[in-house]
Parts: C-alpha cells; structure tokens; sequence
C-alpha cells in the first residue's frame, strides 16, 4: 500500500497534464489518504489559480499605465534638440522639396563641368566616342573619368586636373581615369610628361608604372610589346608571379599561348633615327615600323627592297 | 492567444522587433499572466505583483528590437524573474545588512508568509514557490521551467515532490 502511495505522489508531479490511470484509481478507491490528498490539491491550486488571475479589467488598467509610460518616454525622447529639428524637417518638407531640387541640379551640374572629375583630350587626332567619329582639331574636349574611347588617328594629349600628362600617337582603344590609362589594344607611342611619373597603364596582361618615359606600346589579342624609349618603366604582370623594371632601349614582350599562359622576354631593341631626325623604334613584326614624320607618329611598312611605303 | 502559440510565430516576432503595437498589445495579453505568477510566487503581494508586471513589460518593450530567436516565453519569463530578484534585493537591503545568494534566501526571511498563498507553499523558499507556481497554476512543461529557471528538470520534480509531501504533511496534521 506504501508503495502505492509513494507512486500516486510521484504522479501527482505531473498531473493534471497525465491523467489518473487505471492503477491509480483502483489505489484511490481503497486509499483515504491519497484521496483526501488529490482533493486538496485541487482545491489549493485552484484557489491559487484563481488568486493568481488577474481580472481583464486589472490587464487593461496595467496595460493602459504601460502605454502611458511608454507615450511619456517617446515623448521625453522626442525633446532632444536633434528630433526637434527632424519634427522641422518633417513639418516643413514641403516647402523644402524646391531648393533641395534645385541645390541637387546644382551639385549635379557643378560635378559635371568640375575639371577636377574629369579627364580632358585635345590635339590633331581622330577619335571614335560613342560610335561617332570626331575630329579633334585641337579643340578640347571633357572625358568621364573610366570612359572608354578609340585613338583611330593622329596624336592626342591627355590632361589630367588641366595638366598635361601623356600625348598619345598611333592608334590605341583606351580609357583614362584617376592617374591610369586602360589600354585594351592598338599600336601607340605614349610620350609622358615628368608630372606623369607615377601614373599607371594597365594591359591586358600588365601593368606598367610610369618613370618618367616615352614607351609604345603595340597591344595585340595574343601579346603586349612595351618599347621604353626614354627614361624608364616598373611592369609587373597582373597576376603579380613576375616583374621588372626595364630602362630605355629595352622591348619586353609579353606572350600568351593558347592556354593562357603568359611568358616575358625583355631583350634590347635598335633605335633608329627617321629622316627629319626623330627617334623611330624598331617594331617586332619585321614588316612593320613605327616613325616619327613631324609632328605625328606613322606606321611605315617595309618593302621587301628596303624601301619605305606609309601606310 | 496562449504564450505557447507565441514561439512559432515568426512574422509575429518580426512585428514584436519593430515594436508594433497591436503586436505588443497581444504579446501583453498573452504573457501577463505568466509574468504576474511569476511576479506573484516571487513577491508574494499583489500589488507589488501589478507594478512588477508594469514595469516587466515596460522592460520587454524596450528590449524587443534586441531579441534574438530564442524562446519569447522564456526570454520574458527571464526578465520577469530578474526583476522580481532585484525588488527583493532592494527590499532585503533595507532591512538586514547581510548578503546571501537569492537561491538561497528562505521566504520566512524576506516574507515571512503571504495570505495569498496555501500554507505548504509559505513553507517552500522563493524559487520553489515559484516552480510550483508555474508548474501547476500555469501549466508549463518541467523543460519550459528550466529554461526560465536555469535549473535541471530532475531538481525541478524533487521540487514539485517536496510541495506534495508538504501538502500530505499538512494533511496529516490535521
């Protein structure tokens, strides 16, 4: 019977969630102890449930006295100097829409004619922008900074915050931003003024850092041909497992095969003196060279002969 | 809308975040009672329960866009029993110089006896009462109790046990 009693407490731990089974109901029925025990379980914890209850109408009271010191604290927060202002704001905003649309265009405007954001070309050059063609004709003309621009003809210099960094001959697809060129591809001498030095030209495959120099470069879909010509350059590939420095008279060509990979050769290339006098550099198809002619640089293929015919 | 319907909730919780006021309202609703017994078997006197649970849920609100995915029942119930162990504290501190951990504070030293409350229930200290109380007035699981109490399911049965034996021990007596 003891055993019996001690198991009906033991299921009282969990009742009224697991009902009073079989066995238990039999104990109870011979069990006055156990019985009047259940019975005044119930009647204690229903009297404490029922003490434990808060009425609705004591709920809503407390949750209205919880609204009212949530309200005065949003309100006290509402006070500071800076949600006073955001109130303005907000209370004039209307009448502010006009001169913010207006102070916007003006930003917009000023942003658009600042020299300072953007990159500027003039020369006697012929330029493909935006699929049209334009002749430049020394007049000058404003580049977005990234924007991309093809170089057909001519010899273009390039201003960088009104100051000339590089003049640019040949033919080149490139775009200019902060300090860089992008050149994609094309045949080009790039003269660079000494407040160029350190401005960057990234290929294909490379990169260049300007020291000071006058390179060309001959861009290609399988390789880059760097001739420095004066001063010198820094070149690293882009992946960065080889790089250098090469000074003038030096060629580095850079190489990719069918599957990608790249090879350097650096090797020295002759310098020749054109007719009027300028530097010409020797190209690596041996068809082909680049000379100075006045003012601009042209390519010159060579007859079979040894004679010279422009192209 | 029980406080168990609550946990699965999860645009309700979203709603609880951004502190929503309908959502706030039910959550009010729902958890008042919890937070009341709990405020109850801590404090043992109603209207030290009511401005507890004002201030509790004042404390909720203010800490809803903090709550992380945990239990809400749980989480409340936490800060509910936080705040009750504080109001004690401050209470004690009035009264007896003498610093002990609230586990172990006997009610008969803070109170003595509550007329709220059956008397084998005055006979069990402050968390005891308390585990009872949400045992069997608001029916929570022995695990639910243990992740509001941080106490293991095993110590929470021998509690429940110890307030049956009281309870035949009164009987008994009689």
């Amino acid at each position: 019977m003891k055993n019996s009693c001690e198991n009906f407490i033991l299921l009282l731990q969990d009742y009224p969630e697991t009902a009073i089974d079989k066995e238990s109901q039999e104990h109870l029925a011979v069990c006055e102890n156990c019985r009047k025990l259940l019975e005044n379980h119930n009647q204690s914890f229903d009297l404490l449930k029922s003490q434990l209850t808060l009425s609705p109408q004591k709920k809503q009271q407390i949750f209205a006295r919880i609204h009212q010191t949530i309200a005065a604290e949003k309100t006290q927060e509402s006070n500071t100097p800076f949600s006073t202002f955001l109130a303005w704001l907000f209370a004039h905003r209307l009448q502010l829409v006009l001169p913010v649309v207006i102070l916007a265009f003006g930003i917009m405007f000023f942003s658009q004619n600042n020299p300072d954001s953007k990159i500027q070309i003039s020369g006697s050059a012929v330029i493909l922008r935006n699929m049209e063609k334009i002749e430049l004709d020394q007049k000058s003309l404003q580049l977005a900074l990234g924007e991309k621009i093809s170089l057909l003809k001519g010899r273009l210099n390039l201003f960088w915050n009104e100051i000339e960094t590089v003049a640019i001959d040949g033919r080149l697809d490139f775009s200019a931003a902060d300090m860089s060129i992008k050149a994609q591809s094309g045949e080009a001498v790039m003269n660079f003024t000494p407040s160029a030095k350190g401005y960057l030209i990234e290929t294909r495959r490379s990169l260049l850092k300007i020291v000071g120099t006058t390179i060309k470069l001959e861009l290609t879909d399988n390789s880059d041909v760097i001739f420095v010509e004066k001063g010198k350059i820094e070149w690293a590939l882009h992946d960065n497992s080889r790089k250098g420095e090469a000074a003038a008279g030096i060629r580095i060509l850079i190489r990719a095969d069918n599957r990608g990979s790249l090879t350097v050769e650096e090797s020295p290339f002759a310098q020749m003196n054109s007719a009027d006098g300028a530097i010409a550099s020797q190209s690596p198809d041996p068809g082909v060279k680049l000379i100075k002619s006045g003012k601009d640089w042209v390519f010159q293929e060579i007859e079979p002969s040894g004679a010279e015919k422009k192209q | 809308m029980s406080y168990h319907n609550l946990e699965i909730d999860t645009e309700f919780i979203a709603c609880l975040r951004r502190l929503d006021e309908r959502a706030f309202g039910k959550l009010f609703h729902a958890c008042s009672g919890l937070v009341y017994s709990i405020a109850m078997g801590l404090l043992g006197d109603r209207q030290a329960a009511e401005d507890a649970l004002q201030e509790i849920f004042f404390k909720v609100y203010k800490a809803l866009p903090d709550f992380e995915g945990e239990k809400l029942t749980s989480w409340i119930g936490r800060i509910a029993q936080n705040h009750c162990f504080d109001m004690l504290r401050q209470a004690k501190r009035a009264v007896v110089t003498s610093v002990k951990p609230i586990d172990d504070l006997d009610i008969s030293q803070l109170e003595p006896v509550s007329d709220e409350f059956p008397d084998f229930l005055n006979s069990l200290s402050l968390l005891e009462r308390e585990v009872v109380i949400l045992k069997k007035v608001e029916g929570l699981s022995y695990k639910e109790i243990s992740q509001l109490t941080g106490k293991k399911e095993g110590t929470l049965r021998n509690i429940m046990l110890k307030s049956l034996q009281l309870l035949r021990g009164k009987l008994d007596e009689k």
